[in-house]
């Protein structure tokens, strides 16, 4: 029995150390899980910013159809469409997710107004507007 | 209503799809689903679509337009029925999870 003691001081050290260990483990998880989301909202605030320099810097004049395509192209990709898809589901709420989905759209509708310029300055300042409002909650 | 027509998008409609309305882009939603899906949809042949020859993308208000628009007028079930899609590639895969949410976000609005 005197034997003993000095054994289970041994083994609940081991112990000690292997939940330790496991803490350290799971808060480094967690850190780079944090990390990946803050990449990727640092991202997408990026492409929004992007997306709003982009209408911003259109012409009131008549684009040709490959430029407008160009253009739509471009506002898309910077809008996530169809894209990261893993990422959206993993970092946006259900409800911003829902909110990107229709921003897509809308966009899209303003910006074929913008380009074939009808009420120029009034789509630019909506889509503006839009993307100021979806930028303030991400 | 068995027989099915293979639709090569990039061939018969466009390489590079526009947006909503005719009056304000070529190759629109609109022109889509009035010259297109309609014709479709009154004969009762399904149709399957190709969309791999597409450079751009088929927008989200393209989709709406055009695929959300015709759902509501004929239900979902008659949709599902007529409307299939190549989902071989990647791009017909994402472009039909794409144009089916957009289905039913319009159908939603709608009230169906």
């Amino acid at each position: 029995m005197e034997n003993s003691s000095p054994v289970n001081l041994v083994d609940i050290f081991s112990i000690l150390f292997a939940a330790f260990a496991l803490v350290i483990s799971w808060r480094a998880h967690e850190k780079t899980k944090e990390d990946s989301k803050n990449t990727f909202l640092n991202n997408f605030r990026d492409k929004l910013k992007s997306a709003k320099y982009e209408i911003l810097s259109f012409e009131s004049r008549d684009y040709s159809n490959n430029e407008k395509i160009i253009l739509t192209e471009k506002i898309r990709d910077y809008l996530l469409y169809q894209g990261y898809k893993d990422e959206k589901r993993k970092y946006l709420d259900k409800s911003i997710q829902k909110d990107l989905f229709r921003l897509q759209e809308d966009i899209e509708d303003y910006v074929s107004l913008i380009l074939a310029n009808k009420d120029f300055d009034t789509n630019v300042d909506l889509v503006k507007n839009l993307l100021n409002e979806f930028f303030k909650k991400i | 209503m068995d027989e099915v027509e293979e639709y090569d998008f990039a061939k018969e409609f466009s390489k590079n799809p526009g947006l909503r309305f005719r009056n304000l882009s070529d190759f629109s939603g609109e022109e889509f689903r009035e010259d297109v899906l309609e014709d479709f949809f009154q004969k009762n042949i399904k149709i399957k679509i190709n969309v791999d020859g597409v450079e751009s993308s088929l927008g989200a208000s393209f989709l709406s337009e055009a695929f959300g628009n015709i759902a509501v007028k004929y239900g979902l079930e008659k949709f599902n029925d007529v409307v299939q899609f190549d989902r071989s590639s990647p791009k017909g895969k994402i472009t039909y999870e794409e144009m089916m949410a957009r289905v039913e976000e319009a159908l939603e609005r709608h009230g169906k």
